[in-house]
């Protein structure tokens, strides 16, 4: 097969340092799963955060829009059966979308039976954080899920780990970037079409596709004042 | 085992409750902190008192997960934290107890060193921190001071005062688990000897280490010799360096 090859477009053009402040962090949604109240919410509202709450989630799409996802352990994921509760519920949201920021609310750190489940998260806060500290890490997962090279780079990982062609990784990544620069989704998404992938590998870059892509040009088109 | 299996349960529960009630702590004082006058020092005081304990109990709450299940902080990636300001927060933490002893904490200097560390980092200036004050008679000072090292690419923060004599063998025994100097055991009746074999084990997991000198006798009360000690952790930057 001949293939045309062109100077490859640099990833790093469309890096986006995002510096936080009260009036760019409700540019990206929040949602909290936990079974009890999340004290931290009013407080973490007046920052700015745009948090929604919800008690426990009946499938995996129901945090498709979310970027960030806070979860509890104990209580929560009761839909799927597992022993593990949020600590699997995370591990799916995990395997269906690889772009997401994670994080583990929990108030039980000694058990060792979520670990496994709990390497999906990004960062495991203790119920008992400071509101200082909340700001501190939702700002450090603002600023990596308003750059769309860490989420690329995340879906790029998750494609490598599943022997997908590197040319072919490269070819979507290349199409990504497009994606950005045009602020049109539908770049990627006919490059995810026509790529040659896996079950697996094409749910993953589809689900980016529709779910995901369309909401980081939005957001970017949202940040920009405090970019 | 079904007793000691409903045992841990109950463990589970009862940190699962401590934490979510230090959580409402935090966000009640939090959400108080702007309707207190500024003027009104006795009221701002008694907040951060609260704020204090909560961290502290927090604090503590997690040296409990690191003991038990530290992979699970471990497989989190480190970030940088700046050293100083790990020491400071943890002095900002113990002022209370400080103050009951009227033992003030002098930082000789600072340091830009910023190291890689794991989310239970601070948990090594709190302890070594802990132990300082504990041991120290009352209205006594404790000095912590920086030594920012370019070749080996590492600081080591040293904290100093007085406390009862050690000797030289205690001085790498006192490391070891549930293990307490003599004089130590005489000064301070209560103590299980754990604090410094976790800023150890600490130490360790973020490629440091921490060692103990003890000077000459200096003075004695109730009859047990005091003398200056030094507890020394050596820990190298995170990649690129200082600040």
């Amino acid at each position: 097969m001949i293939k045309l090859l062109r100077t490859p477009l640099d990833l790093y053009a469309i890096r986006r340092v995002f510096h936080a402040n009260d009036s760019n962090r409700g540019s990206f949604e929040i949602l909290v799963i936990d079974d009890e109240p999340f004290t931290p919410e009013a407080p973490l509202r007046k920052h700015g955060f745009n948090i929604q709450s919800q008690e426990d989630i009946e499938n995996i799409d129901a945090v498709a829009k979310f970027p960030i996802v806070i979860c509890d352990i104990v209580g929560v994921g009761k839909k799927f059966g597992s022993s593990n509760e949020g600590a699997h519920l995370l591990a799916e949201i995990r395997k269906r979308f690889p772009d997401k920021y994670l994080i583990t609310n929990t108030g039980a750190g000694t058990t060792t039976r979520h670990n496994k489940d709990l390497r999906s998260a990004d960062i495991v806060l203790s119920k008992d954080v400071s509101i200082d500290d909340w700001v501190l890490h939702l700002d450090t997962a603002l600023a990596q899920v308003a750059d769309p090279v860490s989420r690329w780079k995340r879906i790029r990982d998750r494609l490598l780990l599943a022997d997908v062609p590197v040319f072919s990784v490269f070819e979507l990544e290349q199409a990504f970037i497009r994606a950005i620069k045009k602020k049109d989704p539908s770049t990627f998404q006919k490059a995810a079409e026509r790529t040659v992938l896996s079950d697996a590998a094409k749910e993953v870059v589809g689900v980016f596709a529709e779910k995901a892509l369309p909401l980081v040009i939005t957001g970017l088109l949202g940040a920009s004042a405090g970019t | 085992m079904d007793k000691e299996k409903a045992g841990n349960e109950e463990l589970l529960n009862l940190m699962h409750d401590l934490r979510r009630l230090g959580g409402l702590l935090q966000t009640n004082v939090h959400e108080l902190r702007p309707f207190v006058d500024r003027t009104n020092a006795e009221a701002r005081t008694r907040l951060d008192a609260i704020e204090q304990t909560a961290h502290f109990i927090r604090k503590r709450l997690d040296i409990v997960d690191i003991q038990l299940n530290p992979a699970l902080w471990m497989q989190q990636d480190p970030v940088a934290r700046p050293l100083h300001a790990e020491f400071v927060s943890a002095t900002t933490c113990l002022r209370e107890r400080a103050r009951e002893k009227n033992i003030t904490v002098k930082y000789e200097n600072t340091s830009d060193a910023t190291i890689a560390a794991y989310p239970f980092f601070g948990m090594l200036a709190l302890l070594l921190l802990e132990n300082a004050i504990k041991y120290s008679p009352k209205t006594h000072e404790i000095t912590v001071s920086y030594d920012d090292d370019l070749l080996s690419k590492s600081t080591t923060v040293c904290m100093r005062n007085y406390g009862p004599m050690i000797s030289a063998q205690e001085c790498t025994q006192i490391f070891q688990d549930k293990f307490r100097g003599e004089n130590a055991k005489l000064a301070v009746a209560n103590g299980e000897g754990r604090g410094l074999k976790i800023a150890a084990f600490i130490a360790e997991l973020h490629s440091g280490d921490v060692t103990a000198k003890c000077g000459p006798e200096h003075s004695r009360i109730a009859n047990v010799p005091y003398a200056l000690i030094s507890v020394c952790t050596k820990l190298p930057w995170r990649e690129n360096g200082r600040g």
